[in-house]
């Protein structure tokens, strides 16, 4: 039996329900090559002004981060994403690229609110406990406030240009709940092995590479659907 | 005035409409972009604790006043006295850091001095021991090695400190902190076999009785680390895979030590120097051509005993050591009567016996201003029986002793309970101080807690004896 022998009728299948999802959602299918230029991008640079960011923001734990590292931290990824998104779109979409810089604004925003809301700068925080199972329920109750919290300020910015904007909310919030998750236990199996607090660094830097290649899936999404009628640049 | 005043507004209509119609949205991002990226630039000095503190030291040092004048370098125009320093801290306790250019960054960000030396004089630390020899290498601008070596001064130094080096920065701004600044020769004796001074030399360096001059990790046991990983050697900032010691009973090995000694207190405004365990010679050693020949002479022609634990060969072999150690502290005093002669070794019975380190001779002597014991203990009552010691405790009616503690190192993560119950046994055996070993693990990532938790324990440890 060949592969597309064995393969046919799975993808006969699926098809179907995959295009009436795709026409439920207003998916459609995005250029290969700027949709990886633009995850790539986004990924990268995203994860490196995390990394830039240890310079400025000293990674403590819960209630240790004050509102200017938050706003610091998060204006650093916020700025490194706008250049990504002003870049993709520099020679494509006017309306994305001319609007690009409210995403930064939000993020800084987002992060100082959080802040200010005693959530702190999560995605520089590390859980008081030691115990792996609060880690990851505390990883995924916390990062889904924060991703919500911040999806709701990058939504404010980029309704008007995005088509069902709205999507990036749940989407967020869902990222960074399995990403922290994920990085606080990494963090404290570490940190359990070498008694170092540098483990929660290097945690949140796995953190904080989930966070940048999902929400970079979720924004090759988003922006490559059709912008809504309504849409206008600043 | 009026006119001033019109023309201002004028001024401000004209920029307002300039950003107002004439730039884009995007330019007009770029607005409080620019001032982010200033607030970044700003804080990013300081590094992890973003406080105006910075800004207020650095316009300091830009405009130096009668309260905050930035120290020469000559000790005769120095504005603080080292005298001043040293006694006023001899009134109080010695809180003292080392800090390393091995497995640390300190030296080499540009950033990383002045950052160590205000958040060291925020908790109350008032002496520093920074590093001014290692691996063969200085830290300070050294003529001596320049003719020796070619290098004035460790290559990575120099290019991360262009115009300043690091020893000089250190007493720039650990003066205007009122830190004592205690120049420490690290490495002493202890050279990597691969460096210039050990490859152009070889006949500085000491051997064992089986003619190797390799160090074996046994000479470094008591305080020191076990054998070195690859890991560790990559952690330890690319530490020298083999090791081995330059003579101290050689002529020429003294004449490089008071040498690099005395450029350090006739150049810089220090309170002193320091030597620790480093300064000695290992007692496998001393099998060498030139100190059997010295050995020979005195004893009529016999070879050295084969055990080199030998009762009698470990006591010449320290007694000659003990030479240079007076000839060194009667140079250090000619040039620099104030400075202070610091010494930081193992206890006394190992400090002989494997070292030849005969520290309590020296005491004696009066060759030795300040002492500061290693006690690098994990459990407190194997801790608190070295403090017990008679011979600590006889020093301490002599000079100030204060006791080493090991903060930690990468390898080996010490818990600040532990930090906290040998700072207080030291305090209740009234040890003049402690010292800390060292500065990266005071309050860092490379500890057991969170940095921020770190400094607020230290904060509240010494914050309990105000100077």
């Amino acid at each position: 039996m060949s592969f597309s022998n064995f393969s046919e009728p799975i993808l006969l299948r699926l098809t179907p329900q995959w295009v009436a999802f795709s026409r439920r959602w207003g998916l459609r299918a995005v250029p290969i090559k700027a949709g990886a230029t633009l995850w790539l991008g986004w990924t990268g640079l995203t994860w490196l002004a995390f990394v830039g960011s240890l310079l400025f923001v000293e990674v403590g734990e819960r209630s240790d981060l004050s509102l200017l590292e938050g706003v610091l931290g998060g204006g650093l990824i916020g700025l490194a994403q706008w250049q990504t998104l002003r870049f993709a779109f520099k020679q494509g979409s006017q309306v994305y690229w001319k609007s690009s810089h409210r995403w930064m604004v939000a993020s800084v925003l987002g992060w100082g609110g959080l802040t200010l809301f005693h959530v702190g700068a999560l995605g520089w925080m590390a859980p008081g406990t030691q115990n792996l199972f609060y880690r990851s329920l505390f990883g995924v109750l916390y990062g889904g406030y924060v991703g919500a919290g911040l999806g709701v300020a990058q939504w404010l910015a980029i309704r008007q240009q995005v088509s069902q904007a709205w999507r990036w909310v749940p989407l967020s919030s869902g990222i960074w709940a399995v990403a922290i998750a994920l990085g606080w236990l990494i963090g404290g199996c570490l940190r359990a092995v070498s008694h170092l607090f540098i483990s929660e660094v290097v945690g949140l830097m796995v953190a904080w590479g989930a966070i940048a290649a999902l929400s970079g899936i979720g924004i090759v999404g988003l922006f490559y659907q059709a912008p809504t009628k309504t849409t206008r640049a600043l | 005035m009026r006119s001033r005043f019109t023309s201002l507004r004028r001024l401000i209509s004209r920029w307002r409409f300039v950003i107002t119609q004439q730039c884009t949205p995007q330019q007009l991002a770029l607005i409080p972009l620019c001032l982010f990226l200033l607030l970044l630039i700003l804080l990013g000095n300081s590094h992890q604790q973003p406080d105006v503190a910075l800004i207020q030291t650095r316009l300091n040092e830009a405009q130096p006043t009668e309260t905050n004048r930035v120290p020469p370098l000559e000790p005769a125009q120095a504005e603080i006295n080292p005298t001043d320093i040293n006694s006023k801290i001899h009134e109080s306790e010695i809180r003292g850091v080392w800090i390393t250019n091995v497995a640390s960054s300190v030296m080499f960000a540009p950033w990383g001095i002045p950052r160590a030396v205000r958040q060291l004089a925020k908790m109350n630390f008032n002496t520093v021991y920074p590093v001014v020899w290692n691996r063969g290498k200085s830290f300070y601008h050294s003529d001596t090695l320049k003719r020796l070596t070619g290098n004035a001064i460790a290559p990575m130094i120099s290019l991360t400190h262009p115009t300043e080096d690091p020893l000089a920065e250190m007493l720039r701004t650990g003066h205007q902190q009122n830190l004592r600044i205690i120049p420490w020769f690290e490495y002493g004796f202890m050279v990597p076999l691969g460096s210039k001074l050990a490859t152009q030399h070889p006949d500085w360096l000491t051997a064992r009785q089986n003619g190797s001059h390799e160090l074996h990790e046994s000479n470094l046991t008591g305080n020191r680390q076990s054998k070195a990983t690859f890991l560790s050697r990559l952690l330890g900032s690319g530490a020298p895979k083999s090791l081995g010691w330059l003579n101290p009973l050689h002529p020429e090995v003294q004449t490089l030590i008071s040498a690099l000694v005395q450029e350090v207190i006739s150049q810089y405004d220090v309170e002193g120097i320091q030597f620790d365990d480093h300064f000695s010679l290992p007692a496998d050693f001393g099998y060498d051509p030139y100190t059997v020949a010295l050995y020979q002479a005195e004893h009529d022609g016999q070879l050295p005993p084969n055990r080199s634990d030998n009762a009698d060969w470990l006591r010449w072999r320290a007694d000659k050591f003990s030479q240079f150690v007076g000839t060194l502290h009667d140079q250090v005093k000619a040039t620099c009567p104030t400075c202070l002669f610091s010494l930081s070794p193992n206890p006394a019975n190992f400090a002989y016996r494997f070292h030849l380190q005969d520290w309590r001779t020296w005491v004696a002597n009066d060759w030795i201003d300040e002492l500061v014991v290693q006690v690098y203990r994990d459990e407190l009552d194997s801790f608190e029986g070295e403090l017990a010691k008679e011979t600590l405790q006889s020093t301490m009616d002599r000079i100030p002793v204060s006791i080493g503690i090991l903060t930690g190192t990468w390898r080996r993560p010490i818990s600040f309970e532990q930090i906290r119950q040998q700072v207080v046994s030291s305090r209740d055996h009234h040890f003049s101080g402690v010292s800390f070993f060292y500065w990266d693990t005071l309050w860092s990532y490379f500890t057991p807690e969170s940095p921020q938790k770190r400094r607020q324990n230290f904060r509240e440890l010494l914050a309990d004896k105000p100077l």
